[in-house]
């Protein structure tokens, strides 16, 4: 019988002051490393993603929701800008101009789904690992995780989540054609469906397609459309595809952010100037303005929880140590009979400091555990925060 | 083995003093002590394993004076000579009866206590059933057999119990006295064994209360 073994065995018959211990030392300890791992996470998940979007032109409103919405993919779009400040800011040769239009998810693990042109594909880097980009009206290529935790294969289709499920003029759903998986990005291009613009016009009722000969009702819908089909078309193919068709003008069809990577540092000053006036429901943001903003308050309150986890550990170190010097004494008998039966000084020390060591081991595993759980969901990861 | 001269002791802060002049023993003698409740009957079992070193005189154990040995010796002395019972059977609560008596060798890094030894021991004591239940699960008399049985486990030559029946049955009792007396036979040691009961007195051949201890000037056996 080892030191160990008679040192775990008190622990035992003292389990609730030792799991007390554990878990104050651990859960402290975690505190400490999750947050400043949360922190360094968001960090660099906003840092990175946020410095390659120099400009981003969306409606009036919260700079940190148009941010969220256009370069995380947070929350469809409830409004929109016409589609032709895209083709205004293109003409000004202002740069790179990518539209975006996010107004749906998909209807399992609401996946965003990203209407925009190939601008988007150049702008971000990103090509396909298997299959194709989408080409024709329908099809979409998927995110690495998407494909991951959702099992979805090329070829399978994806059916978009109904904006309303009460809204009879709403426009019903196509389902998208998966034709190819995105190389990993460790970004929230991992977690999207991405799609031709005019795609995502179809989704949002602008366009649609039908049989010959049905006029549908006649009534304008939401979205603008001048009649409402009474047999729409809910998955195109290459037969019916032709059949799709748009109404109204292209230059008041939605876009919910137009990304913009100007060519230089004048066009960007001009494009900026542009939106400058508060009575223009368009606004210009830079977003690592609006991102350093944020980030303040998250460095504020990573300082706070520091601190917190700082003073809880010594309050914990110190709760150890009372512990342990009224343990000794509680134990005084146990000791003097070691002594009495002939074991050393030394012996009682090192049956001591065994017990310290192991609640040190359990914090540790503890720690570790603890540290996997977090790592495994997600909680430590910006992609979880944002 | 054992020579006691002019050995006087006293507690810090009191007035209560123990002063023997002359006792011997000699191997393989079993003694009781005896005496009222308070007279210095463990006091004087302490001062022989060298728990307390005496104000004044001599202890010698196997030719070795307690008083001149270090602190270390003295505890070395303790592992490997003696077999301490005590009253309050001191037993680690959260430890099994068989980790309780193999304890002190194993802390030690001693290699006294063999697991056979351990075996016949306890299967002369009547605890083999219990071995693997938590000291603190016990009953009073199987707590004192397995208090009794780390005291043997070391194969002592000199066994020091005190009151090593006050909590058992008249039966287990005779099963106890019985196996530390032929413990000592077969192992030619000494033991001093304190006891306030008239029958164990009795049923030794030799038994000294601590206050004729005390005024006699020369008690030998």
């Amino acid at each position: 019988m080892s030191f160990i073994r008679i040192a775990h065995r008190f622990l035992a018959s003292q389990k609730w002051v030792t799991a007390l211990l554990v878990a104050s030392f651990s859960g402290s300890s975690l505190l400490l490393v999750a947050v400043n791992q949360t922190v360094e996470s968001i960090d660099r998940a906003f840092s990175d993603r946020v410095s390659s979007t120099p400009l981003i032109i969306g409606r009036r409103g919260s700079r940190f929701d148009l941010v969220l919405h256009s370069i995380y993919f947070r929350n469809p779009a409830s409004q929109s800008i016409p589609y032709g400040e895209l083709q205004i800011a293109a003409a000004a040769d202002s740069g790179l101009c990518v539209p975006l239009l996010f107004t749906h998810e998909t209807s399992i693990h609401h996946s965003p789904i990203i209407a925009t042109t190939d601008a988007y594909f150049i702008a971000r880097k990103l090509a396909v690992a298997i299959g194709s980009m989408p080409k024709r009206l329908g099809q979409c290529v998927i995110g690495a995780s998407v494909s991951d935790t959702s099992k979805i294969q090329i070829g399978d289709f994806l059916q978009p989540q109904p904006k309303s499920a009460f809204d009879v003029t709403s426009p019903v759903p196509i389902e998208l054609e998966v034709v190819g998986i995105l190389n990993r990005t460790n970004g929230p291009d991992d977690l999207a469906v991405i799609t031709t613009l005019d795609t995502g016009w179809i989704l949002t009722g602008t366009g649609h397609g039908h049989v010959s000969g049905d006029d549908g009702t006649r009534k304008t819908n939401a979205e603008g459309a001048s009649h409402i089909p009474e047999s729409p078309i809910t998955r195109i193919t290459d037969e019916n595809v032709n059949s799709f068709h748009f109404h109204g003008d292209e230059a008041n069809y939605p876009l919910s952010a137009i990304l913009v990577f100007p060519s230089n540092i004048q066009a960007q000053t001009v494009l900026e100037g542009k939106y400058l006036d508060d009575n223009n429901p368009i606004q210009a943001i830079i977003p690592e303005d609006v991102i350093q903003e944020v980030l303040e308050s998250v460095y504020r309150v990573e300082s706070i929880l520091s601190v917190v986890s700082v003073l809880s550990l010594a309050f914990v170190a110190l709760m150890f140590i009372v512990l342990t010097v009224l343990s000794i004494r509680l134990r005084s008998q146990e000791i003097e009979t070691l002594h009495m039966i002939g074991c050393s000084k030394f012996t009682t020390i090192k049956l001591v400091g065994c017990e310290t060591t192991l609640i040190l081991i359990y914090s540790a595993t503890a720690i570790t555990a603890g540290y996997a759980l977090l790592w495994s969901s997600g909680v430590l990861t910006a992609s979880y925060w944002i | 083995m054992l020579t006691i001269s002019n050995l006087t002791f006293q507690h810090d802060n009191s007035d209560f003093e123990i002063a023997i002049p002359n006792w011997n023993l000699d191997s393989g003698e079993l003694c009781v002590l005896t005496g009222a409740s308070g007279s210095g009957k463990t006091t004087l079992l302490h001062l022989i394993a060298g728990l307390y070193l005496p104000k004044a005189g001599t202890i010698t154990v196997q030719g070795g004076c307690t008083a001149d040995l270090s602190g270390q010796q003295r505890r070395e002395m303790r592992l490997a000579t003696f077999g301490l019972v005590f009253q309050d059977f001191r037993l680690f609560s959260y430890l099994t009866a068989a980790e309780n008596i193999s304890l002190p060798y194993n802390l030690s890094g001693s290699s006294s206590a063999h697991p056979e030894w351990i075996e016949t021991l306890s299967e002369a004591f009547g605890i083999t059933g219990i071995l693997h239940q938590r000291a603190a699960t016990l009953s009073r008399g199987e707590q004192q057999r397995v208090a009794i049985c780390r005291a043997l486990a070391g194969r002592p030559t000199f066994i020091l119990a005190d009151e090593p029946t006050a909590s058992v049955d008249s039966e287990c009792r005779d099963t106890i006295l019985n196996t530390l007396r032929t413990y000592c036979e077969d192992h030619n040691a000494t033991m001093i064994l304190t006891s306030h009961d008239p029958s164990i007195r009795d049923s030794f051949a030799q038994s000294v209360d601590i206050q004729d201890l005390q005024h006699s000037e020369v008690l030998e056996s």
